[in-house]
């Protein structure tokens, strides 16, 4: 694991450094186009991230891995981290650009409705004793929330909205310039990375936790069944 | 500092955060399951 973070870091590290220093500021922007290097991988996360979930929720319905519930468990607190940081990097961004922190644009409600779905697989796997049947409702659940994703992916199509259409991934070029979208793909690539590390992390610090408890339990169980030692009269 | 570059450090200050604090959580959890997970191994075994 330790490898891991260091390969993450060592990519995102120059990364943020060609975003928030070595890029251009944008000529209509200014330097608050900087927040675009944190904003677009936090939502190219939280989507692909919540595919993620599907896939696993499909795994552990189908074919009942254990290792796909548990990963699904550890997954939806950082989707909905993500899907938190791109809703208020986005706000952050939207005030100075568009004049207000918020609106009930098709692109914004649909990332909340995201964030909604992650948040409610994060508190559904944890709200039954029985984590078989959490984990169920919770695959259920992310199932049903797919139908989300094309809404946010093309709700600046198929509506008039405040946010902008998309520039990155087009059948055209992409509609920025090589100075920006150099650093806004090294962006993505070190905060993935980040992103699988610290899930990974999760889900390995999960593990060991039911190895506790399963040894635990075993130890109790064996304490029932031996009678404690008889003093000699 | 502009007003725009204080939405910039604010924008980046809670991505660094949100990761930071669920890498830290993360951090703490495998630690203290590692913790326990030593004394249960190394207590001894009560044998019929």
């Amino acid at each position: 694991m330790p490898w891991l973070w260091g390969v993450s870091l060592a990519v995102l590290l120059p990364a943020v450094a060609w975003a928030l220093f070595l890029s251009p500021a944008d000529w209509q922007q200014g330097e608050t186009v900087r927040i675009m290097y944190v904003h677009v991988p936090m939502a190219w996360l939280a989507m692909s991230g919540y595919a993620g979930l599907a896939v696993a929720s499909v795994l552990a319905l189908v074919w009942k891995h254990p290792l796909a519930d548990l990963a699904a468990r550890e997954l939806s607190p950082v989707g909905a981290m993500v899907t938190a940081l791109c809703l208020a990097t986005g706000s952050l961004w939207g005030q100075p650009m568009w004049g207000t922190w918020w609106a009930w644009d098709a692109r914004m409600t649909s990332v909340l409705v995201l964030f909604f779905l992650w948040v409610g697989h994060a508190a559904i796997t944890r709200a039954f004793e029985d984590e078989e049947r959490g984990a169920r409702m919770g695959a259920i659940l992310a199932l049903v929330g797919v139908v989300n994703l094309p809404i946010v992916k093309f709700s600046v199509d198929w509506w008039n909205t405040l946010h902008q259409p998309a520039s990155v991934a087009r059948l055209a070029a992409p509609g920025m310039h090589i100075s920006m979208l150099g650093p806004l793909l090294a962006c993505a690539a070190g905060f993935s990375l980040l992103f699988g590390t610290l899930v990974l992390a999760r889900v390995r610090a999960a593990v060991m936790e039911r190895r506790v408890q399963a040894l635990e339990l075993a130890r109790a169980r064996e304490a029932d069944r031996i009678p404690p030692a008889t003093v000699p009269a | 500092m502009s007003a725009h570059w204080i939405h910039v450090v604010a924008a980046w200050g809670l991505v660094v955060a949100g990761f930071g604090g669920l890498t830290l959580g993360a951090a703490l959890r495998h630690r203290v399951a590692a913790r326990r997970l030593r004394e249960l191994e190394r207590s001894p075994r009560r044998v019929a």
